[in-house]
């Protein structure tokens, strides 16, 4: 549990979003997203479906530019920075359709996460005691995964080199009740190593579990800001945001 | 629902690591090398004759090599960046420019008898004309391909244009005729082997482009370098988000890939014993049809697609002289019905 002193205001955020606009194509996709992204705690971006959520983790990792406002990492803008850049800042990203590279190994999936020294020790230990499978299945080319243990490795190779921020972009889509347990296991004990995340997650469930912080989006735009807990307890506003409610999805 | 495993579960970890089940159906690369010999044991039945059928297989592997180091550069350009470069024909037409003039300078060691000197001349020549095709390649980005990512029809115009003006410079600095030189003493005629005879300078390209293949796999297989291409090649944007430099890593595979496209060139001009100043233009034709059956991304698909196309052209060429010129694309017809995506598809991220 999370105490109130890590939601005092006068620790600087780790991520600041201010009025971000992007365009893609001509279409405007974000128009004035802004929140902050609390150190050492998981802010969940919640919002029905095609509203922006994906999107604002493009524009912050850099995929997507944005055309107006700012983002800012540890207080130094990033917004104009290409993704190698972004990436090297302390940024890791785990991409809606995991971004595994299907034709190399688990192994070597792992070797181009680690960019900054080699593949071994603790840190190792760590990963593949937080996920068995990788172990298991090391030697294999990772098209051959599960679409669960695919997921773990996507997660695996962002937080096999420390990071600040974790951006994760809904890790239970399309996986089975037992293994969103399991995932929720590794994101808690994520959790434990104070590791500050920003997580899309459309299991109203997994994003009570592990939600700290909540930023709702819609229409390109944040809707509302503030503590997880006084949502969750709050369905009146969870079926006006959301349109559906907590209970039904556990 | 998918399949529940209980090793996502529990913490019991098997000590060792599986061992990967590879099942001939997934082995796609397999399946397709798997028709090379194939295609020559028909070959055989049909032409009958052992001599002829070795003297066309080594003549059509000697072409598949050649054809495999020319289009290595294309296929991976692509595969990495998406973009389709058909001023690649360019960089085959100055390797054999500058090759030629390097080897005719050099008429001491290219007109000997010995064997070491007339490769140490080849060898001058490649060095030479792999720098100086690297070289242009890094400008060539520069100046053209840089400013077109992402339009494949502006990609193909400006390229073509930068295919043109390479060759009108070729006519600037070489004229416009043809420059023929007989092959060094060393690589003329053949050794026999029991009766039967291999042609020299085939066994040489069959030699060259072998080790060529093998060093590439092991630069893929083996290295960082290698591993960061074919993770690129899947998914770029993903590379990018690990905070590696892909533009930097395109443009080493676009010199690399250009000074390869250079010593296809010069191979093919020693062979022909004559090079023209639009020899790149009509081998680019040649070199796009096998990067689309090989795969377009794929080396493995590329080397394939090569000796097909290579030992095709020669049996076809041999059993019916007029379906030569069609045996190219029909094969490519028949590979796409089969593969869309060509021979060896690149893996679109396990989707």
């Amino acid at each position: 549990m999370m105490t109130d002193a890590t939601t005092d205001a006068r620790v600087m955020p780790m991520l600041t979003l201010q009025d971000v606009h992007t365009e893609v194509d001509g279409y405007h996709i974000l128009e004035g997203v802004s929140f902050s992204v609390p150190r050492h705690q998981v802010t969940m971006l919640l919002g029905r479906n095609g509203v922006g959520k994906t999107s604002t983790l493009r524009t912050i990792m850099g995929l997507w530019r944005a055309n107006r406002g700012t983002i800012a990492l540890n207080g130094e803008n990033i917004e104009s920075l290409n993704t190698m850049n972004i990436a090297r800042k302390g940024l890791h990203y785990v991409p809606e359709n995991m971004g595994i590279f299907a034709s190399l190994t688990v192994g070597e999936n792992l070797r181009i996460a680690c960019r900054s020294q080699r593949l071994e020790g603790e840190r190792l230990d760590w990963v593949l005691q937080l996920f068995p499978a990788l172990h298991t299945f090391w030697h294999w080319p990772a098209g051959h995964l599960s679409g669960g243990q695919k997921q773990m490795l996507a997660i695996a190779r962002a937080v096999i080199e420390p990071c600040d921020l974790l951006l994760v972009d809904e890790p239970s889509k399309g996986l089975a009740p037992a293994i969103i347990q399991n995932l929720i296991q590794a994101f808690e004990a994520l959790k434990s190593e104070q590791t500050t995340i920003l997580m899309v997650e459309q299991n109203l469930h997994m994003a009570q579990r592990l939600g700290d912080h909540l930023v709702v989006m819609e229409d390109g735009r944040t809707l509302h800001e503030g503590r997880m807990a006084d949502f969750a307890t709050d369905s009146k506003r969870q079926a006006e945001w959301l349109g559906l409610s907590m209970e039904a999805s556990v | 629902m998918t399949a529940y495993r209980s090793t996502e579960t529990t913490a019991e970890v098997p000590a060792q690591p599986l061992k990967p089940r590879t099942h001939w159906r997934q082995r796609r690369d397999l399946q397709a090398a798997a028709i090379v010999p194939l295609v020559a044991l028909v070959a055989a039945v049909l032409i009958g004759d052992l001599n002829a059928w070795l003297t066309l297989t080594l003549a059509g592997l000697a072409m598949g090599m050649m054809l495999f180091i020319m289009t290595s550069g294309f296929t991976l350009v692509f595969g990495l960046m998406d973009v389709l470069n058909f001023g690649h024909g360019a960089f085959i037409s100055l390797g054999a420019f500058c090759g030629f003039s390097v080897m005719l300078s050099m008429d001491g060691w290219r007109l000997s008898d010995s064997l070491w000197l007339n490769l140490g001349a080849f060898g001058a020549a490649a060095i030479v004309a792999m720098t100086v095709a690297a070289l242009m390649a890094w400008l060539f980005e520069r100046i053209l391909v840089r400013r077109v990512y992402g339009d494949h029809l502006m990609q193909i115009l400006i390229t073509m244009g930068g295919l043109i003006v390479a060759e009108q410079l070729i006519y600037v600095f070489w004229g416009g005729h043809d420059i023929p030189m007989l092959k060094p003493p060393a690589f003329q005629g053949g050794v026999q082997w029991g009766g039967l005879v291999f042609e020299k300078y085939r066994l040489l390209a069959v030699v060259l482009g072998g080790l060529l293949f093998i060093g590439l796999l092991l630069v893929f297989k083996r290295t960082r370098l290698g591993l960061l291409i074919r993770a690129g090649v899947e998914n770029r944007e993903m590379v990018e988000s690990f905070g590696y430099n892909v533009r930097r890593l395109f443009v080493l595979v676009f010199m690399a890939g250009s000074a390869l496209a250079a010593l296809g060139g010069i191979m093919w001009g020693v062979y022909d014993e004559v090079i023209t100043p639009h020899l790149g233009q009509s081998l680019m034709i040649t070199v796009f049809i096998v990067a689309i059956i090989g795969g377009l991304g794929s080396i493995e698909g590329c080397f394939i697609a090569a000796l097909l196309v290579g030992l095709l052209s020669n049996y076809v060429g041999f059993l019916a002289p007029k379906l030569a010129l069609v045996s190219t694309i029909g094969l490519m017809v028949v590979v796409l019905l089969w593969r869309p995506q060509g021979l060896v598809p690149v893996s679109d991220g396990g989707k």
